[in-house]
């Protein structure tokens, strides 16, 4: 049994809330996320626990809102990802283990678990968008298999169900929702959700990642497609970038356009493969500046009156992931972190060519967007 | 038994000069092969790691010409997947293997940002020594990973540190004292020599079953346990 199945008290809101003046936020877990097991694999199972471990053993644990995924049904997928994609993910279980592409394994079980993975975010969705006297403002998905990569009907950079793009279609589909704004911070950029937004103009997606990286997209130029035009928004980070860029990146660009789209939803991809210890990439990102840019999040939703869903993606450093995914909470329920960042850095350089991409980016998009003018 | 301790950066020359003179167990301290690339908070030193099993581990094997080793390799699975592996080798190759568990962060030591923890468990290997168990970095002074091998039925716990002038003896006394209260023979090596601007200060010691120093220096006399 995994650990974060013994946990009590799910779905329950914390007694604390029934007269709040505070932000509630809180946490999905995924029992039996193992059962998505690429064996020696940066995206492994040791990943999430020792979140959850972490989060359990934090002052702020009391205060959170806990609840459980249910699995997400094929019709979601379906709103999102080709039918024959989503029988081809069904059909891995039985020849697993089994590699989808150059990096993308799947185990006997992972097509479920990504099935569950998916579900936990339809829960948060649920949790923030339903009329209830004790709606959560915010949750955190803590999900793997990650999902942004994976476009209409191709997994790939170690994600099977593309996450954030069902969520983001089922809040069309069952809360009448019109507008949702998809923000993404992993190091990566979210191609697959570019590919299934791309043409939509009712799903704004703005995306901060290392450039050049994997899987190679992402340049400012790609803007959207036909209606989709001018809302799909890529910032390419210069490598060295870290907490002063990114939350340049938001300050400037990011939040005014979400905030001038007027979402009903805000989604964000997570993925703290953008921090200074990751073995992936080669930004500069602290646990402080994962901190603030869960805050800002926090305070434009509440500011838009809007449900906040934030869904884990990429984070591969095991020993400072449970570090980073606390300071997000942190950031979404104004908690305090005591912990330092060991890995914090202290004298970085400002990374080259910062600031012509930023007025690059601020320059395409300034003709649709008044906030950028 | 003769074991040899080999502190130095030129653990060619040491290994060999060791079985010359008599050594029969060969032992290297933590990240044997590779500079001490947890110094800084640079991702170059990710590219000191090798693939399993280690291509320099497998020269020591070599050069020890038919005695055994003990020693740590920086490894790395595939992209993104980095350890601390610690091999017990006998002359045909590898006998056991355990990937270091306990990974610092600390100013100055950004062991997290280069290794990740180990999560396969420790093994016993039959050494000249007897039943044979490694540690390796932080894993020396952690209780329940001396209590795995003693369970596991380690008799002697041969130990690979990194450890500056002034943590290196509190590390030699806790390893002494974790070899009495488990009634092993622990033998201990300290890295040596500068690497990305630290200083280590080398050295090594035996201790008997009492916790008592048997002898010091780079070749030690021991009854196998
Ligand atoms: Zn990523």
């Amino acid at each position: 049994m995994s650990r974060t199945s013994e946990i009590q008290g799910v779905g329950s809101v914390p007694h604390a809330y029934y007269e709040r003046s505070e932000p509630l936020t809180g946490v999905v877990l995924l029992p039996s996320q193992e059962r998505h097991d690429p064996g020696e694999h940066p995206e492994n199972v040791r990943r999430l626990p020792g979140v959850v471990d972490r989060l359990r053993d934090a002052p702020e644990w009391d205060r959170l809102f806990v609840l459980y995924p249910r699995y997400a049904r094929t019709e979601d997928a379906l709103r999102v990802h080709s039918e024959g994609f989503v029988e081809i993910l069904e059909s891995t279980g039985a020849d697993a283990p089994l590699w989808l592409d150059t990096d993308t394994r799947v185990s006997r079980d992972s097509y479920p678990n990504s099935l569950l993975a998916a579900g936990a975010a339809l829960a948060a969705v649920d949790a923030v968008a339903m009329e209830a006297y004790h709606r959560p403002d915010s949750l955190f998905a803590l999900t793997r298999p990650p999902g942004h990569h994976t476009g209409i009907d191709k997994a790939m950079g170690f994600c099977l169900l593309n996450n954030v793009s069902i969520a983001a279609r089922y809040a069309q589909a069952t809360y009448g929702i019109e507008r949702v704004a998809i923000l993404d911070w992993d190091v990566h950029h979210g191609n697959g959700t570019q590919e299934i937004h791309y043409a939509d103009p009712s799903v704004l997606f703005c995306s901060l990642h290392e450039w050049p990286l994997y899987p190679g997209t992402g340049w400012v130029d790609e803007t959207g497609a036909g209606d989709g035009t001018g809302f799909n928004i890529n910032i390419p980070m210069p490598t060295g970038s870290g907490d002063v860029e990114y939350l340049e990146a938001l300050d400037r660009v990011a939040l005014p356009v979400i905030e001038e789209f007027r979402p009903e939803i805000l989604l964000v991809s997570a993925g703290q493969d953008c921090h200074a210890a990751d073995p992936l990439c080669g930004q500069l990102v602290s646990a402080s500046g994962f901190k603030a840019m869960a805050t800002r999040s926090a305070e434009l939703a509440r500011r838009l009156g809007i449900g906040l869903v934030v869904i884990h993606e990429g984070g591969y450093n095991v020993s400072t992931l449970p570090l980073l995914d606390r300071s997000i909470v942190a950031g979404l329920g104004g908690f305090e972190v005591e912990e330092p960042d060991p890995f914090a850095p202290l004298d970085a350089e400002p990374p080259g060519a910062w600031d012509e991409r930023l007025e690059s980016v601020i320059a395409t998009h300034a003709p649709r967007w008044e906030a950028l003018r | 038994m003769r074991i040899g301790l080999v502190s130095g950066l030129d653990w060619r020359d040491g290994i060999a000069r060791l079985r010359a003179a008599g050594a029969e167990l060969i032992c290297l301290p933590l990240l044997s092969f590779a500079p001490w690339v947890a110094a800084k908070r640079d991702r170059a030193g990710l590219e000191h790691a090798e693939r399993p099993p280690s291509p320099s581990l497998l020269e020591a094997i070599e050069l020890a010409d038919g005695a055994w080793i003990s020693a740590s390799a920086y490894e790395s699975e595939g992209e993104g997947v980095f350890y601390v592996s610690s091999y017990i080798a006998g002359p045909d190759g590898p006998v056991s293997r355990y990937r270091q568990a306990a990974v610092v962060a600390e100013p100055g030591r950004y062991e997290q940002m280069f290794w990740s923890p180990g999560h396969e468990g420790n093994e016993v290997a039959a050494s000249p020594l007897g039943p044979t168990g490694s540690l390796v970095g932080s894993d020396v002074r952690s209780a329940p990973a001396w209590e795995e091998l003693v369970s596991a039925g380690a008799r002697a716990v041969v130990c690979g540190v990194a450890e500056d002038a002034e943590s290196w003896p509190q590390t030699m006394t806790a390893v002494a004292g974790l070899a009495a209260l488990h009634s092993v023979i622990a033998v201990i090596v300290n890295r040596g020599g500068r690497s990305n601007d630290v200083e280590f200060p080398g050295g090594g010691a035996a201790f008997d079953r009492h916790g008592a120093e048997i002898g010091t220096g780079e070749l030690i006399e021991v009854a196998p346990g």
